[in-house]
């Protein structure tokens, strides 16, 4: 590794061993239609499914080798150069200051064989956005980082041991024992208690109802199951003290799915951070992680459900420029089940420049009246819907009832959300706050709005109010607008957006 | 409208309005004539008889809209344009009953361009449009002369930032 800057390497053959699991995970309810219900059967469509999959397959995993052997990448100094195609020869090269985030995905397999994958996401549209390494040992990974951020002279070893985190060590006190190197700060990692209120709170027992859907479903379409159920069914109506039974079962069942999912997603969950980058890791059997740089996150958003308002807890993410691919959907969160106050307390520990202000400006009372002057659009053409349909069930109101109540759910709503309604202009950010029953507040700063806009109604102009708009860089583009602000405020925001600043002028054109 | 803040100065050329009168008239006439189309069959064959109310509605709306969008829309968008640059943004003003104002920073400018269809060539007028990294916008009518000059300066002045970098 002493001169390893221009070395030209491959993934990991490990790498090769992932994708044939990948493989086979994805045909798994072919293999279990043709070599498991069919096993027997000599009908001929079968026979040709059979030999058609097992060629495919074959051909699919012959060209893993070649495929592999004819992949190198080179790290050079500001860029990543990655060579491939076995017949069809394809040379990239992507420029580090590109890249705008680092995923990490460990699936099991990997994970067993001490390996990891790793993404450089780049801001780029269309599939060239982003450089996968499939399968590289956790130093390579390390390297790959470290040429990024141009931390060329540390040593990978040293590093290694952020990843290790001892078996068995209790997650709930604080990390003080394996404090990282090089001045990795962990600001959060969940404790057993947080891990059964999340996994209340994400209702994610419910889904154990729609995977025994979908296996029922799958294997329904090969073997007669609902016959069967039929029968297990009938027997059980006969006797409510076994339905009973059956139903508490279920239930357990499904609180005892919902923890070990929420304990396999969140139960090694760490949000740590250094000068330069921020990292978020989880996950206990298949390992996600992320890290992007404080300079490159665009922008904060908290957003707060009903249920979670009523508890005092908050999600906050952070808006990046890449997009996340499959288990990686929301990896930019910070842990979704924080107390109001931790999440921000986080934001500020995380990204000091951003500063999350609970004291903000109140939208003027015009700007009530104009939002209860605004065509209920959805009351009305409902109300029309009712007044044609007529819905006549026991139990169910008059039409005009259930028309009423559309139109005072709309009329509420709008005060719900003109009460919660907030901006700040503060310094180099901007903060805006709404929702009704969903409260949502989002923060950025002046040099990552890419496009401000302000605008005017003929409604809003009576009342002095106008809406403003700003866009950011992420995936898909970022539109964040406030409706019905004071004209002054737009005036404000106006200059707080033109205003000549330095930061502006330096701003590159990648962002 | 906006009153706290001065609109920029340009303003895109009066020749729009022909451009746009024609544009509309060919649209429309196109609606007209397939809703007409389908009366007539309609009225012929013996369709259901709240299709054929239905596409008389239709039919009246689009006439509507037709009488809006050749005589009365063109000349508001037009007179409310408005565009501008400084060094650092480009200011776009438009909108008849929204009136909507953008500030895109030169740095974040990622293409320029100028496009004419047959409409605007036979009036001697271009587009400009201005694409970021977010989303792309258009100045709709500007005479060739000025709509080069205002190009050569955007681009310009979009590659003094990225050189500064």
């Amino acid at each position: 590794m002493a001169n390893g800057t221009a070395e030209r390497r491959r993934m990991h053959p490990a790498g090769m061993l992932r994708s044939a699991v990948d493989y086979i995970k994805n045909t798994f309810f072919v293999i279990l239609f043709l070599f498991v219900f069919r096993a027997g059967s000599e009908a001929t469509w079968v026979i040709v499914l059979k030999i058609t999959y097992l060629a495919v397959t074959a051909v699919s995993l012959l060209a893993l080798l070649p495929a592999w052997w004819r992949k190198t990448y080179r790290i050079e100094r500001d860029s990543v150069k990655i060579d491939s195609g076995i017949f069809v020869r394809k040379h990239r090269s992507v420029p580090f200051r590109r890249v705008q985030n680092v995923n990490r995905q460990v699936p099991a397999v990997l994970k067993l064989l001490g390996l990891t994958s790793l993404t450089l996401e780049t801001g780029a549209g269309g599939e060239e956005s982003s450089v996968r390494f499939t399968a590289v040992t956790k130093q390579e990974a390390e390297r790959i980082e470290a040429a990024l951020d141009g931390y060329r002279g540390r040593k990978a070893e040293q590093e290694e041991s952020v990843m290790e985190i001892p078996d068995g060590s209790e997650p709930d006190d604080m990390p003080s024992g394996e404090l990282p190197p090089d001045g990795r700060v962990v600001h959060f990692t969940p404790s057993r208690k947080d891990i059964i209120k999340a996994s209340f709170l994400s209702f994610s027992f419910i889904a154990l109802i729609p995977i025994v859907a979908t296996v029922y479903k799958n294997i329904d379409d090969f073997t007669d199951l609902d016959n069967r159920a039929e029968g297990i069914f009938s027997s059980l109506a006969g006797s409510s003290f076994r339905l009973a039974a059956v139903i508490m079962l279920f239930v357990l069942a499904a609180v005892i799915f919902g923890m070990v999912r929420t304990w396999l997603k969140y139960g090694r969950y760490e949000i740590s951070s250094d000068a330069e980058r921020i990292y978020i890791r989880r996950g206990v059997l298949s390992e996600q992680a992320l890290s992007v740089r404080k300079k490159n996150v665009q922008a904060v958003e908290i957003t707060e459900t009903p249920v979670r308002r009523l508890l005092g807890m908050a999600e906050a993410k952070l808006i990046t420029v890449g997009s996340f691919g499959e288990d990686l959907e929301d990896i930019n969160s910070l842990y979704p089940y924080l107390p109001r106050k931790r999440a921000i307390e986080i934001i500020g520990e995380l990204l000091p420049d951003i500063e999350v202000s609970e004291k903000m400006e109140k939208l003027p009372e015009s700007a009530l009246a104009v939002r209860m002057l605004r065509l209920p659009w959805l009351a009305l053409i409902g109300t029309a819907a009712l007044f044609i349909w007529k819905p006549d069930f026991p139990f169910i109101p008059q039409w005009w009832v259930l028309g009423g109540l559309l139109f005072a759910g709309t009329w509420l709503l709008r005060l719900f959300d003109y009460r919660n309604t907030r901006y700040l202009i503060n310094g180099p950010l901007v903060q805006f706050r709404k929702g009704g029953l969903w409260r949502r507040t989002f923060v950025t700063k002046r040099e990552k709005v890419i496009e401000a806009a302000v605008s005017q109604s003929r409604l809003q102009k009576p009342f002095g109010v106008v809406s403003v708009k700003t866009v950011n860089r992420s995936k898909p583009v970022h539109h964040e607008d406030l409706n019905d602000l004071p004209e002054a405020a737009a005036g404000t925001f106006k200059q707080w957006y033109t205003g000549r600043s330095p930061e502006l002028i330096s701003e590159t054109k990648e962002g | 409208m906006l009153d706290t803040i001065s609109p920029p100065e340009g303003r895109i050329s009066k020749k729009a309005v022909k451009v746009w009168r024609l544009a509309n008239l060919i649209g429309e006439a196109a609606i007209l004539l397939v809703i007409a189309a389908l009366l007539a069959a309609g009225i012929h064959f013996g369709w259901w008889r709240w299709l054929i109310i239905t596409l008389w509605v239709v039919g009246g709306a689009s006439v509507l809209s037709a009488i809006y969008s050749i005589f009365i829309e063109p000349v508001l968008t037009q007179r409310y344009w408005r565009y501008g640059a400084d060094d650092e943004f480009i200011k776009l003003r438009s909108g008849i009953w929204n009136v909507s104002e953008q500030t895109i920073p030169m740095t974040k400018v990622q293409v320029v361009n100028l496009k004419q269809g047959p409409l605007l060539r036979r009036y001697g007028l271009y587009s400009l449009e201005i694409e970021t990294m977010g989303s792309s916008h258009s100045v709709p009518a500007l005479p060739e002369e000025e709509a080069r000059t205002f190009r050569d300066r955007i681009a310009h002045l979009a590659k003094i930032r990225e050189e500064e970098d």
